[in-house]
């Protein structure tokens, strides 16, 4: 072991003080919160209850819907999105004129703040036959379609929301993929036409497997941002109807701050850390099993 | 086994590039062919236009008769060995060995058959399930090889394929090469910049300049009788000396040089005289034939000036000019300079500074028209110029 110079420690100390304020400090809060039956704005003192939020949390079943709709929105948009990533990057990196401007164009949306970009599919997603979603399947359709009430209709709301948040990140996760593309050897892709392979098993063989470690990062950051879910179920949604879109941190934000339940609250995010922390651990451990990642 | 047939081939890369400018060449069912250049002088894109990686702007590339030009590359049967290998990194050696035969539906009892024949050939066998990461250059390489040849392809290209390894493991890979290639009997194209393998590996050799072949023939021939001064120069190491010269005398049978105010007179039927050549000529001398000799007005003889003396082992290379300490060098017009390199045995002592005499056998020089096209006037060949279109 080396010993560490007062130099090193020096130079880190900025990083390491900002680091325990704002991330270690806050978390180890919310663990010690979670023992008491803190409310916010409650002028009684703060007694110790042991695990009773714990317990409470663990058997309500908003929770457990919760949790539930956060894995639904992780299956459905952890594949969507990264598919049609992946569809994005392989088409933008044709080697053919303009291609900057639809790159930016694709791009855009990753700029946008998501509270803006719920709000503009709120409107797509507006009821009736004048909404834009409403009135374009009508148009389709040739007047067949039905128009409903995306956002407020306890099958359509989470589909939606999905949808919005897919349009949102898929530009991300295509930046990712497309330098990742571009860094594969182009005489790999010319070797395998020698050996004998058309296009689609060149991209099975040459492009996919050269893609194996952005498509990791991506599916890992992609599965933590839909757990993660808030912004656009509180603008779009606020979990409705009748829960069909609540996520855990929507559950969390509602229970701390609209109704006051400090220790509810941090018992929930703490539970919750545990759960994601968890799934990352496993799925690094899958990837690694097969040898991707840290190369 | 192929035939190969470039006719009139030409690639326009936009800008607009003439990469490949009009080229014809044969090649024989089971020849080696070495391709050789400069650096930008369209070899990588010929063969790669035979690959079928490169689209053909003119002419017409074929394959046993039949016009490849609209193939796509998985459908003509060559094989390449790129310079750095393209091994397919995800996959084992074995992986990659069995990748072609695998796109061509090969029987996997065939397959695997096949790859250990392949294996043993290329003494690939104890590294079959590594990566290609976990290879030396050298083991590579040999990958690299032994996909090519797993599937017995028409033909084989390789595009510098030992650049990458160091000096010794090229010297002995050159040699498996020639001898695989020698039992295998398959037509192989093959470009490199090194002088050796250009000499050592090919039953032809296809000199080209600026997209346009200058010479091909067996390495022996296009050393001896060099189609032109930019062959001359580019093949040996260092190649051959190229020094602009004024024809004086015309007289038949003799030939007067003046060589920056020295002047050599030859008097053989071996030598082309005076009127075949216009008042400029280069003469050509390759630095092995620069013999030192004692000053003597009999023969003709340079007087040079040594300026530096480079030791390469059993052998030196001095760096000489034309000039002497009485007489400065005048300048010369071109992109020849008065510049001459020797080949000197390094029992010889050279000191800088000091004049040596060299001998000139009429036999030994070459003479080449110092006009743009820089050709050959050879008195050697009996018939017509050794070149081919
Ligand atoms: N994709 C391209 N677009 C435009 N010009 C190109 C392209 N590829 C090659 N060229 C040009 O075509 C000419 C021939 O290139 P090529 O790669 O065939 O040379 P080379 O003889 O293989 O050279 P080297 O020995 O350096 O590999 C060069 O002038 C090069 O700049
Ligand atoms: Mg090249």
């Amino acid at each position: 072991m080396k010993k560490w110079s007062t130099a090193a420690i020096g130079m880190a100390l900025p990083a390491l003080i900002g680091l325990g304020l704002f991330v270690v400090l806050p978390f180890l809060l919310a663990i010690g919160l979670s023992f008491t039956n803190a409310r916010l704005g409650s002028p009684l003192g703060i007694q110790f209850v042991g695990l009773r939020e714990y317990v409470y949390v663990l058997s309500d079943a908003t929770f457990w819907r919760a949790l539930g709709n956060n894995c639904l929105f992780a299956a459905l948009i952890v594949p969507g999105q990264t598919a049609l990533a992946l569809g994005l990057a392989l088409l933008l990196n044709q080697p053919l004129r303009g291609m900057v401007v639809f790159r930016t164009l694709f791009f855009m949306p990753v700029i946008f703040p998501i509270a803006l970009v719920s709000v503009v599919w709120i409107l797509i997603f507006a009821p009736g036959p004048e909404g834009m979603l409403n009135g374009f399947l009508g148009w389709l359709s040739g007047g067949a379609w039905q128009p409903r009430d995306f956002l407020n209709d306890p099958t359509w709301a989470l589909p939606a929301v999905v949808l919005t948040s897919i349009w949102q990140g898929a530009g991300f996760q295509m930046v990712v993929l497309l330098a990742g593309l571009q860094s594969i050897d182009p005489a790999l892709h010319e070797a395998a036409a020698m050996d004998g392979a058309g296009r689609f098993r060149r991209f099975l063989h040459v492009t996919l497997p050269g893609l194996r470690n952005p498509l990791i990062f991506v599916t890992i950051v992609t599965t933590i941002l839909s757990f993660r879910i808030f912004d656009q179920v509180r603008i779009m949604t606020n979990g409705g109807p009748k829960g069909a879109t609540t996520t855990v941190v929507y559950e969390i934000v509602q229970a701390a701050f609209d109704r006051a339940q400090l220790s509810r609250g941090a018992a929930m995010a703490v539970l919750f850390f545990v759960l994601v922390l968890g799934l990352t651990l496993i799925q690094r451990r899958v990837f690694k099993q097969h040898g991707a990642v840290n190369r | 086994m192929a035939a190969i047939r470039f006719d009139q081939v030409s690639k326009l890369y936009p800008g607009p590039v003439r990469a490949v400018d009009g080229v014809s060449i044969d090649i024989r069912d089971g020849e080696f062919l070495v391709l050789v250049g400069p650096s930008g002088c369209g070899k990588s894109t010929l063969i790669r236009m035979l690959a079928g990686l490169e689209s053909v702007s003119a002419g017409v590339i074929s394959i046993d008769d039949r016009s490849v030009n609209d193939l796509p590359p998985e459908q003509r049967n060559t094989a390449m060995v790129f310079q750095n290998y393209a091994l397919y990194p995800h996959m084992t050696v074995r992986g990659n060995l069995a990748f072609p035969l695998k796109m061509r539906k090969t029987p996997p009892a065939e397959a695997r058959a096949k790859i250990d024949e392949v294996a043993e050939l290329l003494e690939l066998s104890p590294i079959l399930d590594r990566k290609p990461a976990q290879l030396s250059g050298g083991q590579r390489q040999r990958v690299a090889m032994g996909r090519a040849i797993v599937r017995d392809p028409a033909v084989f290209l390789m595009d510098e394929p030992l650049s990458n390894l160091d000096a010794k493991l090229r010297t002995q890979i050159r040699a498996d090469i020639a001898s695989l290639q020698h039992r295998l009997g398959t037509t192989t194209i093959y470009v490199t910049h090194d002088q050796v393998e250009a000499m050592t590996l090919g039953h032809r050799i296809c000199v080209m300049k600026q997209g346009a072949v200058q010479q091909i023939g067996p390495p022996g021939e296009v050393y001896e009788r060099p189609a032109n001064a930019f062959v001359a120069g580019f093949l040996g190491n260092p190649g051959m000396n190229l020094i602009p010269a004024g024809a004086v005398s015309a007289a038949p049978d003799r030939l007067e040089l003046d060589l920056a105010g020295q002047s050599l007179a030859f008097e053989s039927s071996a030598i082309p005289s005076g009127d075949r050549i216009g008042s400029n000529c280069l003469l050509g001398v390759r630095p092995e034939a620069l013999t030192p000799v004692k000053p003597n007005s009999q023969e003709p003889q340079l007087r040079c000036t040594i300026e530096a003396v480079e030791l390469i082992g059993h052998e030196q290379l001095a760096h000489l000019s034309l000039a002497s300490s009485e007489m400065p060098s005048t300048p010369l017009a071109g992109s020849y300079t008065d510049k001459i390199i020797a080949r000197i045995p390094s029992t010889v002592r050279l000191e800088r500074g000091s004049a040596m005499w060299f001998g000139l056998s009429p036999d030994a020089i070459y003479i080449f028209e110092n006009d743009g096209e820089k050709r050959s006037i050879d008195h050697r060949a009996t018939e017509s110029p050794p070149v081919e279109s």
